[in-house]
This record gives C-alpha cells, sequence and structure tokens, in this order.
C-alpha cells in the first residue's frame, strides 16, 4: 500500500510493503500496449491522454498505459531493468494514476515531526529531497519523496500519505550527508541512488500544516517569505505533481477547488537557499529557527 | 509529433557562446517588443527568456523527470520539446541557446530546421571572450582559454550532482561557430558583440531586419539606450541579477571590447589566435592586431 491506494501487481515491486487485502484499488499488469491510443485529447512529447486513458511511450524502458483510475499495463522493452521500470512507474505513471482518481497530489517530498507534517515542493533540483534527507538527520521522519499524496481526512483536512520508503539522492548529497555511497542506483548510468528508510519512514498519514517551496538564488545567504493570497493558490497549482495530465475543464475545475479547501488549512513560505555549495545542515537550522519552531 | 498541420516556423535561437552578448541582446529586444515600459526589469524578460537548456521547461513540455534519464535519452526527446513549443505558439519565439548545433544519436536535429523561423548567433572574440569567460566563473585565464579550445567543452556535465540546466555540448569556439554556420542549413545571423558596442544602431537594426521586426528609429535608439552597459550595471548593483553566477561578483562587468591585452598573456593569445585564426578570418577581425 502506498499513496493510501492498495496495489495489486504482476510485476515484483519489493519498495510496497507486501500485505493480503481482500479488494484492491490498482491492478498493474504486465502486457502488450498500442502505439497510440485513441480520442486524444492532449499529449506531451512523451505522453498522449484521453479520457480515462494514458499513455507513456519511453524508448529504451517501455509504454507504460493508465486506464479508468485502476489499471496500470506495463509494455517492457527486452533490455529495460526491472529497477528501471519501476522507476517511471512509481513516477509519472503514478502521476496519471492520480489524475484519473482526481486526487491531490504535489510534486515535492513530506517530513513529519510531532504528527504534524510539512511539504517541501520545488522544480527538479531545487532540493527538495536534499533538505528532506537534513530534517531525516535532525529528527524529522520522513512520509513521502518526490510525490505528496493528500487525502480529505475524517475531520475535513487534508493529510499526507505515506509514499515510497525511500529518499532518492544523488551523489554529492551522499557525500554530504556522510551516507553509504554504496547504495543502489535508480539507474546503472546514473549517479542518483535509492537511500533506503527504516526507522526514519512514517508509514501513517499525517495532518498538514505547512508548505515550504524551495528555490535557488544566487546569493550566499538563506531568506524567505510568507506567500499569501492568489500568489499562495498559483503556488499550489504550479507544483501539483504533473499538472500537465490534467485534461479536461471538469477535472481540472475539481482540482482548484480542492487546491483552494487547502489553503484554508495550510501556511506556505517561499524559502530561498543558495545555488551552490551544498548547505543542507545549514538550511535545516535556517528552517527550524524562522519557520518550523518560528 | 506535432501534426503537419500544426507545424510552423516560429522560433528564433538566439544562440552563442557564452559570455558573448546574448544576455544583452535578449534585454534589447525585450525592451523593443514592450516599448510602453520606461526602463528594462533585468530580472524580467519573460518574453525572450526561454531556455532551450532548461530542464524545468523540458519536464513541463516532456511530462517526465529529466533527472532520471540519460543524456542521449534526453537529447533523443529534446527536439520533440521544441516542436511542441513551436505547434502551442502562434507568434514568434525566441530562445536563448548555448549548446553548440548537432544532430542526436538517431540522426535527428537538437533544433529542427522545419519549426526554425532563424538564428541569431552572437559572436566574440576569443581573445575578450576567454577574460570574460575566467570572471564569469571564476576560474584562470589558461583554464578558460583551454575551453575555447575544447571540442568537448560543455555546460552542466557534473555527473554527480543535478544541475538546473540539461548537459549542453558546447565544443570549442571554432567549431561552435562552424557548427550553426556551416552544418545547420538554418537561416543565421552573424552578429558580433563588438559591433554591437561599437556601431549599436547599425547593428541592432540589422537583426531586426533579419527578425523581420518593423519599428520606428527612436524606439530602436531608446531600446538600445535603455539597455546601455552603465544602466544595466546600475539596476544589477540596485536589484542583483538572477543570471548571474554566485562566485562571480558582477554579471554585467566590463561592456567594452579589445579589453583582454592588458590582461592575456604572449602565450595563451598566440595559441587562441592559431587555433582559431580561420574563424576570426572569416568573421573579419583583424588577426594582426592581436599580437
Amino acid at each position: 500500500m502506498i499513496f493510501g491506494l492498495r496495489f495489486e501487481s504482476e510485476l515484483e515491486i519489493p519498495e510496497i510493503s507486501q500485505v493480503n487485502f481482500e479488494f484492491h484499488d490498482v491492478q498493474i499488469k504486465i502486457g502488450k500496449n498500442p502505439d497510440h491510443i485513441t480520442n486524444i485529447i492532449k499529449k506531451g512529447a512523451l505522453y498522449e491522454i484521453s479520457c480515462n486513458d494514458f499513455l507513456l511511450r519511453l524508448n529504451t524502458v517501455g509504454t507504460f498505459r493508465v486506464k479508468k483510475g485502476n489499471t496500470i499495463i506495463i509494455d517492457p522493452r527486452p533490455n529495460a531493468t526491472n529497477s528501471e521500470i519501476r522507476l517511471f512507474l512509481l513516477t509519472s505513471t503514478m502521476g496519471a494514476l492520480l489524475h484519473q482518481r482526481d486526487i491531490l497530489s504535489l510534486h515535492g517530498s513530506s517530513v513529519m515531526k510531532n504528527n504534524q507534517a510539512i511539504t517541501i515542493v520545488g522544480h527538479s533540483s531545487s532540493g527538495k529531497s536534499s533538505l528532506a534527507a537534513g530534517l531525516a538527520a535532525d529528527g524529522y521522519s520522513i512520509l513521502s519523496d518526490d510525490i505528496s499524496v493528500l487525502t480529505y481526512s475524517d475531520n475535513n483536512n487534508f493529510k499526507v500519505q505515506p509514499g515510497l520508503p525511500y529518499l532518492k539522492l544523488w551523489k554529492d548529497v551522499l557525500k554530504y550527508m556522510h551516507f553509504d555511497e554504496n547504495y543502489n542506483k535508480v539507474r546503472p548510468s546514473l549517479n542518483k541512488y535509492i537511500k533506503p528508510l527504516n526507522l526514519e519512514y512514517c508509514a501513517n498519514p499525517m495532518l498538514l500544516k505547512k508548505i515550504i517551496c524551495l528555490e535557488t538564488k544566487n546569493d550566499i545567504t538563506f531568506s524567505h517569505e510568507l506567500v499569501t493570497g492568489v500568489k499562495k493558490f498559483n503556488l499550489i497549482k504550479n507544483h501539483t505533481y504533473r499538472i500537465q495530465y490534467l485534461y479536461d475543464a471538469g477535472k481540472i475545475q475539481n482540482h482548484f477547488r480542492k487546491v483552494t479547501s487547502l489553503l484554508e488549512q495550510i501556511t506556505v513560505f517561499r524559502v530561498y537557499r543558495p545555488e551552490r555549495p551544498l548547505m543542507i545542515n545549514e538550511l535545516v537550522s535556517y528552517l527550524n529557527k524562522q519557520i518550523l519552531y518560528g | 509529433m506535432a501534426s503537419l498541420e500544426s507545424i510552423k516556423k516560429n522560433i528564433v535561437w538566439i544562440a552563442s557562446y557564452p559570455k558573448s552578448g546574448n544576455t544583452w541582446f535578449r534585454l534589447f529586444l525585450s525592451s523593443l517588443l514592450n516599448p510602453e515600459k520606461e526602463s528594462i526589469d533585468i530580472n524580467n524578460i519573460d518574453a525572450v527568456s526561454l531556455l532551450a537548456s532548461s530542464r524545468v521547461l523540458f519536464d513541463s513540455i516532456s511530462g517526465i523527470n529529466s533527472s532520471d534519464l540519460r543524456v542521449d535519452e534526453i537529447n533523443a526527446i529534446r527536439p520533440e520539446v521544441y516542436r511542441i513549443i513551436s505547434s502551442e505558439n502562434n507568434n514568434t519565439i525566441y530562445i536563448k541557446v548555448h549548446d553548440a548545433w548537432q544532430r542526436n544519436d538517431s540522426g535527428d536535429e537538437l533544433f529542427p530546421s522545419n519549426i526554425t523561423k532563424g538564428v541569431v548567433l552572437l559572436v566574440r572574440n576569443p581573445f575578450d571572450l576567454t577574460v570574460s569567460l575566467s570572471n564569469h566563473n571564476g576560474i584562470s585565464l589558461i583554464e578558460a582559454a583551454n575551453r575555447l579550445n575544447d571540442s568537448n567543452f560543455s555546460l552542466s556535465i557534473n555527473p554527480s550532482k543535478l544541475n538546473n540546466q540539461l548537459q549542453q555540448l558546447i565544443g570549442s569556439w571554432s567549431e561552435h561557430f562552424r557548427s550553426w554556420v556551416d552544418r545547420s542549413n538554418l537561416n543565421v545571423f552573424v552578429m558580433r558583440y563588438e559591433d554591437m558596442l561599437l556601431k549599436p544602431y547599425q547593428t541592432f537594426s540589422r537583426a531586426l531586419n533579419f527578425l523581420d521586426i518593423k519599428v520606428d528609429r527612436s524606439i530602436i535608439e531608446s531600446s538600445i539606450r535603455k539597455c546601455s552597459f552603465e544602466i544595466l550595471q546600475q539596476k544589477e548593483e540596485e536589484s542583483g541579477f538572477k543570471e548571474k553566477p554566485i562566485i562571480s561578483k558582477r554579471f554585467f562587468k566590463m561592456g567594452k571590447c579589445y579589453y583582454y591585452k592588458k590582461l592575456l598573456n604572449e602565450e595563451i593569445t598566440r595559441i587562441l589566435t592559431i587555433n582559431h585564426m580561420e574563424i576570426l578570418k572569416r568573421l573579419e577581425y583583424n588577426c594582426n592586431s592581436f599580437h
């Protein structure tokens, strides 16, 4: 179970805990996918979308089809490794699945302390996973890396659902954090590693209280600002995971409604860090002082 | 693939070796396209701020994390990303690019000719460029000169960290020029940095003529004034400049040409002259003056 969903899979996915359920929400199959889907509403460089149908095509790894929010069909290339298939299954393909199921998800990592979650959003290379690793070293637990799934809880608040129990970190971050450099790579040719989470993993949904949007700046100091009003809405909207996969007016409207509800519950900060060098520990200290315990 | 009906030649590549006036030209263009603005906001030139190597741009259009892809896979997808940008826009799109013109492993043009309206290639003499690169990147003059002589010179190449830009093969100074002018088969307008400084009205006007932008002389002159180095330096002093590397003190540093003579030693000058003689001549730089 991940992101609050129960999966039944023909592909072995060691990252997802094995539990016996009577029912599953999503079935993952290995099978043949068409070159194209029909009645395309939207297409990108690698994907095609129609109503309740999605196809992601990666020439070197395989194709991934998501149907009706409950079925994923993987058509792997002969040379693709299992870890490569899982990489694209558990990122972009999962993003399409979440949109088909109208589940709000943000492009970011989430951490937890005192039963309250903080989600760190930002563009690729902004340092989300690195900061999550730094916060974990400072006593926080990690709920999710890269994709943070938010669902309504009983009292109408949003909770962050636990994601995959690992962080994906580049080699420079492993070195900085003094982590083992023998972790498995996400792909053999990339210096991006999978650091498993053990005790620092939080397997329970947690109430979301704060969102930090991490950005880089060509300045040697840290700074931050409280984000309010329209900017707050736009920030959440723009950091929706795979927002480009939202495909029709009804879904977009529904998505915006959820974002609006979420705004009432959370405080949002934009935090600027120096582009380089890596200053993860300093950033954690800054956040603890200025935002997290402020 | 974008459908045949939607293919239009509406992309202008603003191409250059790094530190050759690309930002300056785009600021001028931004000012020209927004004449109602009294002064230029150097940190907000949205109309001409697309960057071909932007990781965020690639990720948003491809719908996938480029950080999970190998360089060859990224380069296989890049042409389609630019085709989508072209098909989704009706107007001319200006895109900054430092890459040399090249084909990917499948033989496809990285910068597809069937969506390209033209290329403005900004060039700067390799001697001043060496000094400027050295200042900009915080490296020695000899290291900077070596980059200009290196066929494999690339940007954002560190495999151990995630850069906010995609890897870009730049090549040597001469190869970069040849790639766009001799190999691309694209409509290329070459613009010398030195001419932008010494004959601004004439030079910028020619570029606008190439781009088929028709505006009054007064607007061109006003945009040149708004983007003078003194004003850009003052703006950077006041509000900083987001494209400045953290290790560099200032982005808009000199705004002069042929100032290298006091700074480059004879050996660096000699090697640069030998390596790039052919292109120096083609660009009508006075090679005798470089010694």
